[in-house]
């Protein structure tokens, strides 16, 4: 009853914010007039992002909050030949830079619940995950963000083991121009926002400091992402329960041995970490930094071998705790006799 | 109104609507044993029947907070004993918190909600919890790490061998232990907003985090 009103109460101070924002529009003689037509279908406009963000050029200055001292980035996007280019920097505290390189702008990303070969051709786009059975998801209306119009969503979690969003899209572009997670009192937990945006950028402006670096982005098609995940399939170590909705997105393995699975229900994400190096000197340790919370133990294996799994995600840390109690040592060839 | 009267009622409202913090409950409570008490009291009622009237929702008549004071009082373990007025201004506090809790619950039993699934009982605890809300920003980089020594075993249900191992008992953490505890936490942290922001998700802004936030330096 109490988590109903809490939505309730949410979605009430969500509509009174925007209320408010709405009243002061003709106040400011120089407001754009917003596009009339609110979005048919709110999903769908979620959905179209991701392919915006790749698709467009952009350049402009982020600001992100996460529970510490806010972080400011110069960011710029091109395009170039069938990909794009996006390097941006930190304008805050000491200098870092990141260029990374899209080969290919239409890749399409699948979400892939835990994958075998022959599923392959049913598996949806990450983009079209079913969000609508996890979140309520609902237009607020046209807001100024960055001096621009831009759609206002609100996706108000079903349950509890996930956080509230309120999404800015440009209404011209269909970029995200602002991005919040919302505790269930409505308390913002961290938010990324653009404070500057123009949609164009031909050459980049923005000076690389020496601490820049360079990565590929490749489009790692279906078949690939697949032979990933089914990797993940030899891990002794397995999570039981996770929220409904989210799905195994990717899986990584380092050279040290962590390993890394990470999952999405569409709009959140969690990493469970196993870890056969590192261990630490106590049990258990958690902690938070703005909407992401993490929490951690020591468990050993039957021979004495000791691991370090993690869940870290923007989550409730009780969701979290829910999710890494559901921990199993499950070996993988003690199957076979 | 003097300022801190404005204060105390602005305050007030927060916790009529659940949304005062532990400091801000700590004041009323001590309010509720100087001269503001009565005023307070009243207060506190008249929110609680203009939020049910808005709501068109009944509200309990009378004070449901003196009734209970008084029947606390007429309990006989309450009475005063030179042990409970030793104890002095502590006992006070916790009749005022039972009585203000009380009044709460009493109040948010008229909402006519219908019922939540039983799954959601889990959801509510987290987000009365309410995900850091304070203490979090005592620390300059914005994060706290709670450490726990409590032994943890391994549960291998898949395991022929149920081990029963457990790590050994680490009470009393050195300086270096929690520093690289927290050290490796963040890590962790890092590494997981990195890799959220290479994979396409629509509701993240494209940028990737750099391996150490510089608010963290």
């Amino acid at each position: 009853m109490r988590l109903f009103q809490a939505t309730k109460r949410l979605r009430r101070q969500l509509l009174a914010g925007l209320t408010a924002s709405a009243l002061c529009a003709p106040l400011l003689a120089a407001e754009p007039s917003p596009p009339a037509q609110a979005p048919s279908d709110p999903l769908q406009l979620l959905a179209g992002v991701t392919d915006a963000a790749r698709q467009q050029p952009y350049r402009g200055t982020i600001v992100l909050v996460q529970g510490g001292a806010p972080l400011s980035i110069a960011i710029e996007h091109r395009l170039v030949g069938e990909g794009s280019e996006l390097r941006y920097v930190a304008l805050d505290g000491a200098p870092f830079g990141m260029q990374l390189e899209y080969p290919d702008r239409d890749c399409q990303v699948f979400a892939d619940p835990v994958a075998s070969l022959a599923q392959l051709p049913q598996r949806p786009l990450l983009a079209q995950l079913p969000l609508q059975e996890y979140y309520q998801v609902e237009f607020l209306g046209v807001q100024r963000v960055a001096d621009r119009p831009s759609y206002a969503l609100v996706a108000l979690p079903k349950d509890a083991l996930r956080f509230a969003r309120r999404l800015f899209i440009d209404a011209k572009t269909g970029i995200l121009l602002r991005s919040e997670y919302l505790s269930g009192r409505g308390q913002l937990l961290a938010s990324s926002q653009f404070i500057a945006f123009h949609d164009s950028a031909e050459e980049f402006a923005i000076v690389a400091p020496a601490a820049t670096q360079a990565a590929v982005v490749e489009c790692r098609g279906a078949l690939e992402q697949s032979q990933r995940i089914a990797a993940a399939q030899h891990s002794n170590w397995r999570l039981n329960w996770w929220p409904q909705g989210f799905t195994l997105t990717d899986y990584r393995r380092e050279q040290s041995g962590l390993e890394s699975y990470m999952f999405s229900d569409g709009l959140a994400q969690f990493t469970f970490f196993v870890d056969p190096a590192n261990p630490l000197a106590v049990a258990s340790i958690g902690g938070a930094r703005g909407a992401t919370s993490a929490v951690i133990r020591q468990l050993q294996d039957p021979r004495g071998q000791q691991y370090t799994v993690s869940v870290v995600g923007e989550l409730p840390r009780a969701a979290a705790e829910q999710i890494l109690s559901s921990v199993k040592f499950n070996p993988v060839r003690a199957a076979t006799p | 109104m003097t300022e801190q009267q404005q204060r105390l009622k602005q305050t007030l409202s927060a916790l009529a609507d659940g949304e005062a913090n532990e400091l801000e409950l700590q004041r009323i409570l001590r309010e509720l044993d100087g001269d503001a008490a009565p005023l307070l009291r009243q207060r506190w009622q008249s929110y609680h029947q203009q939020r049910a009237l808005m709501r068109g929702e009944r509200f309990a008549a009378g004070d449901i907070s003196a009734a209970v004071s008084a029947a606390i009082a007429a309990e006989p373990a309450h009475r005063k004993s030179r042990w409970n007025s030793a104890l002095g201004s502590l006992s006070r506090v916790a009749v005022a918190a039972s009585v203000a809790l009380f009044a709460l619950v009493a109040v948010q039993q008229f909402d006519g909600v219908g019922n939540q699934p039983p799954a959601l009982e889990f959801a509510q605890e987290s987000l009365d919890a309410d995900h850091y809300n304070g203490p979090a920003l005592q620390f300059p980089s914005g994060f706290r790490p709670e450490l726990n020594a409590q032994t943890v075993s391994a549960r291998s249900a898949g395991s022929d061998r149920a081990s029963s191992a457990a790590l050994p008992l680490n009470v009393g953490m050195s300086e270096a232990d929690y520093l690289h505890s927290r050290s490796y936490l963040l890590n962790l942290l890092e590494r997981h907003q990195r890799q959220s922001a290479s994979i396409a998700n629509p509701a993240l802004l494209p940028v990737m985090l750099p391996a150490t936030l510089p608010s963290d330096r």
